[in-house]
């Protein structure tokens, strides 16, 4: 009965396969799963659900759910099908919110590594420009970008991207913060590997995780930017947008009230399902051994 | 000679300090996203004024001193936006400075209020769901707050108004005071607090679920630290604990977010005072938009930031008053 | 002496299950222990034999109910303690039975003076005015040898000092004199020099009182220096029980035997000749300020001196030790000597040439000379690189031709004594002993002139300790290397060092053969450091190093 130190323990199943178990014992994370797979499948068989415009006349206007097979959804007061919209909608959603995001984190990621390594003044500089950034309230410099560079959805994307980075970045920032001088850096750096390859190689594989759980959270507000634009009128007019819907349906919530509130239950069961698959990802990503 | 600063006040001074360059930063932001947008100050003026011949327009130019270097213009914007001079509106015809001023009180007035309700409504119901963790009561309230946090501020205000104007009529559709009305004194304050019900309570929600969300992690990190157990071998029964071990920590977080987050809570406004037709800077922002009344947006831009950075330095002396690990000197 | 009166603690076959997760059902299978009047038994085991848990389970402070007393009983004076209500225990808690805690750090609630934390277990017990109850704790503070006792009162936690927050937790639990006192590993977190004194505390305040003590460690050496009886466990089964003498001086069970051995002894290893050989690393009057920080603009920070004037010699084939508490600047002279910290001033000569003064392309050159095993296992390999990547990742930075460095790379684990099949794995699959074996052959696989090893079994186990510093013996003598070997640990340095340089506030303040310098100390801060070495009187039996 001797305590042998070198016999290895049992091979472990691979790291992606030990993730999907802890994720999928989870319900809320699963139930997110499930909700985001739905609206991927929206937007991708939008095109099979409705070859056409969606933003064509196609039916009788405010015509109530469920009682014109043509349009089962109903329509809002140009006549035009809420199914088609909504299902439209979910593609500009999801490419807006990707697009951004990825803007958002190749921007927060740069000047966080940036910051996060060299320290000094490098970080002196980069963080007060994030500051400044941070200040100013995003969303009124989100309608200030809009004012300037107009209303084509490219424009729209580049805007949310460049308000949202400041959250990453700091996240980036602070993860190489404490990565920078973790044993595991020393050691690559006693060996003789050059700052770059420390960056990129060492540290960067280590600092992604979180970022990419934290990346669902700016879907999640890249959504619910862009719908707000799209709400106040200020979206792009040549493409189908949840936001659009709501603001539309304003102008009759008296009397058909559906017209806002099935885009607007869209919207909540989107952004719920991103936060959920956040949660769930994060949750498995850092397993606590408490419940 | 030995003249005793307080800590606390060489901190403030510090932090003070620490906001110039940022402030700084912003003038040049603005300044640059004024340089950006099409058209100048020039060109609204004499689309004003119907149209012009060139000479005129030069002439304008340099009354205007946009024909100077672009350093120059710089030096002199930032000079006027240092003694708070930040144009003129041409949609109001009045300074820009004068229009904002008249905004800032519904503002303030909604954000206070909103804020205040969100905090501690949200930290109170996270220590809760904290306390009784998995159970059902945190279920549902952890529920709500996923709920509201993903929910669109505009949404809930409609839904909101559907509800509680058109359905019920209990309350105002929109506007700060009931128009024809001409209350005063005590009838005056309820009337405004009748219009700001609805307003409130859709932003309220909305931040809730973030101190909630926060307070709520926080408390389940902090039951699990050391010196709780400590405290429990000493004898502490569980409101004491609670109470003096766990929210003194605890809260911590929940205030560091509260100054982070208080920029983008402030842009939160400019939705909702749009759809319950506010006058405030929110509203008046989204009405700069679709007028393209640059001047008025940028001095919205400039007046927002201030009133954060200021929020922030409050916040900041706040934290290192609650957090004792803080060595003020 | 034993006091022939009844004991204050009996436990009978306590047990305490696991959530299904865990590695096993039960935490603690059949725990029998008593404790009497005036006597220290001591709890020992590695990490994971339940022995924490158990000290939960006599407080009833168990994170149920994943974790619960499954079966067995508790008595406290003749009382059953798992019958009574939380009231009774929370009554009991800190007045009759109370506890102290590892870490120092984080036991105390950073918000409340210390003060406001000792009042609390007063005011939650005593029934007194708060005049008495301040004079009270400042008597306390007294009886446990703060300085300026009134002034600790109102500072907050991280104002003073571990070695005086573990005094104040000490004061908090024995405010009330308490029946019996449990200290969970109550000196691991602190310095070899504070863990005396906080030992001898805890044996006065005890032996005046007349209480009871449960003292929970892994270390033998504080074993041998206050037990009057020992409970030695392994995976939540008590393995061997008896007075302290039996068990320490002659183990019945092979694991007791094992454990033991581990410990290294004092008898330091028979001196090298060193004269004629040649240095392979000199240091000469390196200095490191970490600069003061201050004024308007950032937040305050004193000026710490880290190292001064610091020089030595490093022989080929010779292991140097370097001893210090923490604090004393051995940790910066590892980093300064491999460049990992720019030194403010002076030199680090490596085969003849300065390391600190190559320019960065020549640094990279020279980097193969010089290499480090790291503290932390956790922290020392990157946990998204596959060990064989690692090991290989230096000698391919240098050119080599990345086939040819992988098989080495094989070829090195079998050196330290681990399968091949370890080469695919990634470093979260192995325990921490396997994860130092693989930073050791990291280290060697750039074939570097000199090793320098930071505390590399310090956060190991004792019998796991005893088989790294075994591997480390036996590559150091058949490859003939030279060792830089950084430590705090005495027992170690005497066990593998030729000479050691002891350190103290960033100075060396004696230098020479450890055997000589262990019998013989010169200066009054190794005198006081040797002295305080906990069990130095004791020799461990079993001279036995062969634990495979």
């Amino acid at each position: 009965m001797t305590t042998v130190d070198t016999d290895l323990r049992p091979a472990e199943p691979s790291r992606s396969v030990m993730l999907w178990r802890r994720y999928r014992r989870n319900r809320a994370a699963l139930l997110g799963l499930g909700l985001f797979a739905i609206v991927v499948l929206m937007a991708l068989t939008a095109g099979l659900v409705d070859p056409g415009d969606p933003l064509r006349r196609a039916g009788v206007p405010l015509t109530p759910p469920f009682m014109d097979a043509a349009n089962p959804l109903g329509t809002d007061q140009l006549g035009r099908s809420i199914l088609s919209q909504l299902f439209y909608g979910a593609w500009i959603s999801l490419l807006v919110g990707v697009a951004a995001t990825l803007i958002s984190i190749l921007i927060g990621v740069v000047i966080g590594a940036l910051a996060g390594y060299f320290g000094g003044w490098i970080d002196d500089l980069l963080m007060r420009i994030t500051e400044a950034f941070q200040t100013i309230p995003n969303f009124v410099l989100l309608l200030t970008l809009v004012a300037i560079l107009g209303s084509k959805i490219e424009w729209i994307t580049l805007a949310i991207g460049i308000v949202s980075w400041t959250a990453p970045a700091r996240m980036v920032r602070a993860e190489f913060m404490s990565l920078r001088n973790r044993e595991f850096v020393d050691a690559a750096r006693n060996l003789g590997v050059s700052d770059t390859a420390l960056i990129f190689r060492e540290i960067l594989p280590n600092a992604l995780p979180p970022i990419i759980v934290y990346a669902s959270v700016i879907m999640a507000l890249a959504i619910l930017l862009e719908s707000a634009l799209a709400f106040l009128g200020l979206g792009d007019p040549n493409y189908a947008s949840w936001g659009n819907m709501i603001g539309q349906g304003r102008a009759v919530l008296r009397t058909a009230w559906y017209c806002a509130a099935i885009p607007g239950i869209a919207i909540v069961l989107t952004v719920l399902s991103f936060s959920l698959l956040g949660e769930g990802l994060n949750d498995a990503l850092n397993p606590r051994q408490k419940q | 000679m030995n003249v005793k600063i307080p800590p606390m006040a060489i901190y403030a001074l510090r932090r003070l300090l620490q906001a110039i360059p940022v402030i700084v930063l912003i003038m040049i932001g603005t300044f640059l996203l004024l340089k950006l947008a099409p058209g100048d100050t020039v060109d609204a003026l004499v689309g004003d004024m119907g149209g012009a011949d060139a000479a005129f327009i030069a002439r304008l130019r340099a009354e205007y001193g946009l024909d100077q270097p672009v350093w120059v213009q710089l030096w002199r914007y930032m000079a006027k936006l240092a003694m708070f001079d930040l144009g003129q509106s041409f949609v109001y015809e009045q300074p820009v400075t004068t229009v904002l001023m008249d905004r800032l009180g519904t503002t303030l007035l909604l954000m206070a209020t909103s804020l205040s309700l969100a905090f501690s409504v949200g930290i109170v119901l996270g220590a809760i769901a904290a306390r009784r963790a998995y159970s059902l009561t945190d279920n549902l309230i952890s529920t709500l707050g996923l709920i509201f946090y993903a929910t669109p501020s505009f949404f809930l205000s409609l839904m909101m108004m559907l509800l509680f104007s058109v359905k019920l009529g209990w309350l105002p559709v929109g506007g700060i005071k009931t128009i024809a009305g001409f209350y005063t004194g005590w009838d005056h304050v309820v009337d405004v607090a009748r219009h700001l019900v609805m307003p409130t309570a859709a932003l309220s929600l909305i931040y809730l679920s973030f101190y909630l969300r926060l307070m709520r992690s926080s408390v389940l990190q902090v039951a699990d630290q050391d010196f709780v157990r400590t405290a429990r071998a000493k004898g502490a029964g569980e409101t004491r604990l609670m109470v003096h071990h766990i929210m003194r920590n605890a809260l911590l977080p929940a205030v560091t977010l509260f100054g982070l987050q208080f920029s983008t809570l402030l842009g939160g406004s400019v939705v909702v005072e749009t759809i319950f037709t506010l006058p405030g800077l929110g509203q008046l922002a989204y009405q700069s938009v679709i007028q393209r009344d640059m001047n008025t947006l940028m001095g919205i831009i400039f007046l927002c930031s201030i009133i954060v950075i200021l929020v922030n330095f409050l916040t900041d002396l706040l934290y290192a008053r609650l957090d004792s690990r803080i060595e003020l000197t | 002496m034993t006091a022939q009166c009844a004991p204050i603690l009996e436990v009978r076959d306590l047990r305490i299950s696991l959530p299904a997760s865990a590695d096993r059902p039960f935490a603690l299978d059949g725990l029998n222990l008593t404790v009497r009047p005036g006597e220290i038994v001591c709890m020992v085991g590695e990490s994971g034999s339940g022995k924490s848990l158990s000290a939960g389970a006599i407080m009833r402070l168990l994170p149920e109910p994943q974790v619960s007393v499954a079966g067995g009983s508790i008595v406290f004076e003749g009382e059953d303690i798992l019958a009574k209500s939380e009231r009774e225990m929370r009554d009991l808690r800190g007045n009759r039975i109370s506890m102290i805690f590892q870490e120092p750090m984080t036991a105390l609630n950073p918000q409340k003076t210390v003060g406001w934390q000792l009042d609390e277990v007063l005011r939650l017990h005593m029934n007194a005015t708060r005049k008495q109850r301040y004079a009270h704790a400042i008597e306390m503070l007294e009886r446990v040898q703060i300085p300026d006792p009134a002034s600790a009162y109102n500072a907050y936690p991280h104002q003073i000092s571990g070695g005086q927050r573990q005094r104040v937790m000490i004061a908090m639990a024995l405010s009330l004199s308490p029946r019996l006192v449990i200290a969970d590993e109550p000196t691991t977190a602190l310095d070899v020099t504070t863990q005396l004194q906080i030992l001898k505390l805890i044996r006065e305040l005890q032996e005046k009182d007349g209480a009871g003590v449960l003292f929970i460690t892994h270390d033998f050496g504080v074993v041998a220096e206050i037990a009057d009886h020992v409970v030695v466990l392994r995976d939540g089964k008590v393995v061997e029980q008896g007075e302290a003498d039996q068990v320490l001086n002659h183990p019945r069970h092979p694991y007791t035997q094992a454990l033991i051995a581990s410990v290294p002894d004092l008898a330091p290893p028979p001196p090298k000749p060193v004269n004629g050989l040649p240095v392979v690393l000199k240091g000469s009057g390196l200095n490191k300020v970490f600069a003061a920080r201050g004024g308007l603009l950032s937040g305050k920070r004193k000026a710490v001196v880290a190292v001064k004037d610091l020089s030595f010699e490093l022989h080929q084939g010779e292991t140097l030790g370097v001893v210090g508490e923490s604090g004393s600047g051995k940790t910066t002279v590892s980093r300064l000597v491999t460049r990992l910290l720019e030194a403010d001033s002076g030199s680090v000569d490596v085969d003849g040439k300065d390391l600190l003064a190559c320019s960065a392309a020549e640094l990279r050159g020279m980097r193969k000379h010089i290499q480090m095993v790291f503290q932390d296992p956790m922290a020392s390999l990157n946990p998204r690189k596959r060990v064989v990547d690692i090991i290989a990742q230096g000698p391919i930075v240098h050119g080599e031709d990345p086939e040819q460095a992988r098989a080495r790379a094989r070829k090195l684990l079998e050196l330290v004594e681990l399968s091949p099949a370890a080469a695919s794995r990634y470093p979260h699959e192995f325990s921490g002993g396997q994860r130092q074996r693989i930073g050791i052959a990291r280290a060697l696989a750039m074939e570097p002139k000199v090793i320098v090893a930071d505390e590399p079994v310090s956060a190991l186990d004792v019998s796991v300790q005893a088989q790294v510093l075994k591997l480390l013996a036996d590559l150091r003598d058949r490859m003939n290397l030279s060792l830089l070997f950084v430590t705090h640990d005495l027992r170690v340095a005497a066990q593998l060092c030729d000479r050691i340089i002891v350190m103290q506030k960033g100075e060396i303040v004696e230098s020479g053969v450890t055997g000589e310098v262990f019998a013989n100390p010169q200066h009054p801060y190794t005198k006081n450091l040797l002295s305080s070495i906990p069990g130095r009187s004791w020799t461990p039996p079993v001279r036995n190093t062969d634990a495979a």
